[in-house]
């Protein structure tokens, strides 16, 4: 793997899915590396593909299948492995989940099985991973609940899903993430359910994983507010592709692609009057899934759109500094067409 | 607490049911034209005897036939919560003793049923959920698909055919006619369980295949759900996280589903249980209904209502307890 401190490399990746309708590519390509203690935002609008890149990293895509790519992940215990060539139902993949790699899901309110208490819940990953007692692991797990401010942590451990709110649950749902000291934490919107002050505290919890755990975090969000508060570098996918990655800093400052543009264009400001003016938003909706555009798959909504380029060449995420790249051929030097 | 206030309201509910249960099945006796004593009269006429219009009178006079309907049914339902269900026309017995007898046979078919039917049926559903188009999947399909389709009475009428043919024995009834009146002995319990088979697969038949299929889409369902995704992140063994999770979670509507089959299995099939010759209540209902012995067929229904009503009352309870979402509110 290309870099000391690369934990994670994911080359090239595509994944499937055959539907009756015809096959879905939801992840198309997509390439990044996740560093040791660094925070990685991945933002794009709904069905880019964040979540099934997110679940692929721990072989749990199916339905979907992975058809080209690479993931290299540099585990712990097991040196550097290529978790695309596992048996997804293997003891190997099974020892990395949740002790090397865990995820907290998108969706709170189902996440926890309805029939077991949290207790139970959360003990299992400890007894399965950390070969910890009942007593020592049922301690752990309050410890655990309590670390991400989770109020009467004793209590809740003998509770069950439903007896208690959607932001509770998803405070359970960060702890179990948490609970084995993961060397990757994958949070899928984790803050969805959650009001704004929670959705801060949770926010610091995660940072200070990542300070003091040296932890590295895939961070997935709608959010761009959000992502510039907590990551280090963000990742822009659109229809399964990275149309751009930057650190945060400049991603803010300069964006390049006219997608992510558009994005950050939507945010309301807080410093910028609006007299009367309506927030820019995105044009149109996300195309169809079985049938993508040809050339770039932004340019039906594409203000920059060039004519005669866009609609017949798909641009390739090229380099344009030391930490950037950019999927666009406005930043493109020699366009390379192919008829 | 909870749990014993939830038991007490269901009982409650029960006890009402099972009071509006014996008013419209009383209704619906006395609603074909005529009653017992006509229909008594066909039969003599048909033999070539005949009754005197006084005699008639006379007699529909002491059955307390010739009373308005409400009288009848307060007066049965009267005697009926002290015990005595009245006296049947067909057998000149009490009702209540015939009822006894068939009841021992009635009980121990359907639990057996019900058992079998829930040993066979969750396995294979589990099975064909978790392999969905596999060729044991359709092989289950194709079995629910002739279970429902094919009746009961056929299936029973072939079956006995068939170990006619193949075994030479005829099959009918629980027991063969030598050990009728004998005490019970190894032979007759022997002789007994090989009758116990033939009675079972038919009863079970539709039963069976429709909690398969209730089992396979309820667990398919339940597979579907982010929980299981989560276990499975986990990286719990697929088996073990497909045990604890969704097939838990898949086996409630299977609980309750013992509240639906009760009725089919107490009244065990009742035209298959005819042509098996099988001494439960059923076939008495049936007879009841036909020579409109009004007391006997009051029996049957209030009893098989009862039994029905106490088999839901269990499957609630085991639901209470096992599902926390019910027994904690
Ligand atoms: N189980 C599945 N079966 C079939 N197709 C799927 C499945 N899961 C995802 N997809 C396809 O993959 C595409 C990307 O989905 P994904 O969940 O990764 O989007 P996302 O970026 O996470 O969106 P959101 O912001 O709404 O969570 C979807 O458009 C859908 O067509
Ligand atoms: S390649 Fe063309 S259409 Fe696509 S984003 Fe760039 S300018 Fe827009
Ligand atoms: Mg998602």
């Amino acid at each position: 793997m290309t870099g000391e401190n690369n934990l994670l490399e994911v080359k090239d990746l595509k994944v499937a899915f055959n539907m009756r309708q015809g096959d879905v590519t939801a992840v198309n390509g997509v390439s990044f590396q996740l560093q040791r203690g660094k925070v990685l935002g991945v933002v794009g609008e709904s069905g880019s593909g964040k979540s099934v890149s997110a679940r692929t990293l721990l072989r749990i895509e199916a339905p979907g299948k992975i058809t080209s790519g690479e993931i290299n992940f540099c585990s712990p215990r097991h040196g550097e492995v290529a978790l695309q060539k596992m048996n997804t139902t293997g003891e190997l993949i099974r020892s990395i989940r949740w002790k090397e790699i865990a995820m907290i899901f998108q969706e709170p309110m189902t996440s926890f099985g309805p029939m077991h208490t949290f207790g139970n819940q959360i003990t299992e990953v400890l007894i399965l991973h950390d070969k910890l007692n009942k007593a020592d692991a049922l301690q752990k797990a309050i410890e655990s609940l309590r670390s991400v401010g989770m109020p009467r942590p004793e209590k809740v451990i003998t509770q069950y899903p439903h007896q208690i709110s959607g932001g509770q649950r998803q405070r359970a749902m960060i702890a179990m993430a948490l609970a084995c000291n993961p060397e990757i934490l994958i949070a899928d919107e984790p803050t969805t359910a959650l009001d704004v002050s929670t959705e801060a505290q949770i926010l610091e919890v995660l940072a200070e994983r990542q300070r003091t755990l040296n932890t590295s975090i895939l961070y997935i969000s709608h959010n761009l507010g959000v992502v510039a508060n907590i990551a280090d570098e963000v990742m822009v996918m659109y229809l399964g592709k990275v149309v751009e990655h930057a650190p945060v800093s400049e991603l803010f400052s300069s964006p390049k692609h006219p997608y992510t543009i558009a994005l950050l264009n939507s945010i309301p400001k807080i410093d910028k009057v609006y007299n009367g003016q309506r927030l820019e938003v995105l044009t149109g909706c996300i195309p169809d899934p079985y049938n993508h555009p040809a050339g770039c798959k932004f340019h039906p909504r594409c203000p920059k759109a060039m004519k005669g380029i866009c609609e017949q060449t798909e641009p390739i995420q090229q380099a344009i500094s030391d930490n950037r790249s950019v999927a666009c051929h406005l930043y493109t030097s020699s366009i390379n067409t192919n008829r | 607490m909870k749990l014993f206030q939830y038991i007490i309201r269901r009982m409650s509910w029960g006890a009402l049911v099972l009071l509006f249960v014996s008013f419209f099945s009383f209704l619906v006796i006395q609603l074909p034209p005529g009653d017992y004593l006509t229909s008594y009269m066909a039969r003599l006429e048909k033999s070539g005897m005949s009754i005197d219009n006084a005699s008639m009178v006379a007699l529909r006079h002491s059955y307390g036939l010739d009373q308005p309907f409400l009288v009848q049914y307060g007066k049965w339902f009267c005697r009926f919560i002290q015990g005595d269900m009245g006296v049947s026309f067909l057998y000149t017995e009490k009702v209540k003793v015939i009822i006894l007898e068939r009841l021992p046979a009635t009980l121990l078919l359907s639990i057996t049923s019900l058992l079998v039917i829930y040993l066979i049926s969750i396995p294979i559903g589990i099975y064909a959920a978790r392999r969905q188009y596999s060729v044991g999947d359709f092989l289950a399909a194709f079995f629910g698909f002739i279970g429902m389709a094919v009746p009961g009475f056929l299936l029973a009428l072939i079956l006995m055919w068939i170990a006619y043919q193949g075994f030479g024995v005829s099959i009918g009834g629980l027991q063969s006619p030598q050990f009728m009146d004998q005490p019970m002995s190894w032979a007759k319990a022997i002789d007994f369980m090989k009758h116990l088979p033939i009675p079972i697969i038919v009863i079970t038949m539709s039963g069976t295949a429709a909690l398969i299929r209730t089992m396979r889409a309820t667990l398919l369902d339940e597979l579907g759900k982010q929980y299981v995704t989560t276990a499975r992140a986990k990286g719990l063994r697929e088996s073990k996280l497909i045990n604890k999770y969704p097939v838990r979670a898949a086996m409630n509507p299977i609980i309750s589903s013992g509240g639906w089959l009760l009725p089919e299995l107490f009244s065990g099939e009742t035209i298959a249980a005819i042509v098996l010759g099988l001494p439960t209540i059923g076939p008495l209902l049936y007879r009841a209904l036909l020579g409109e012995d009004m007391y006997l067929a009051a029996g049957c229904l209030m009893i098989l209502s009862l039994l029905t009503i106490i088999g839901m009352l269990i499957s609630d309870i085991i639901l209470a307890i096992t599902d926390p979402r019910i027994r904690l509110g």
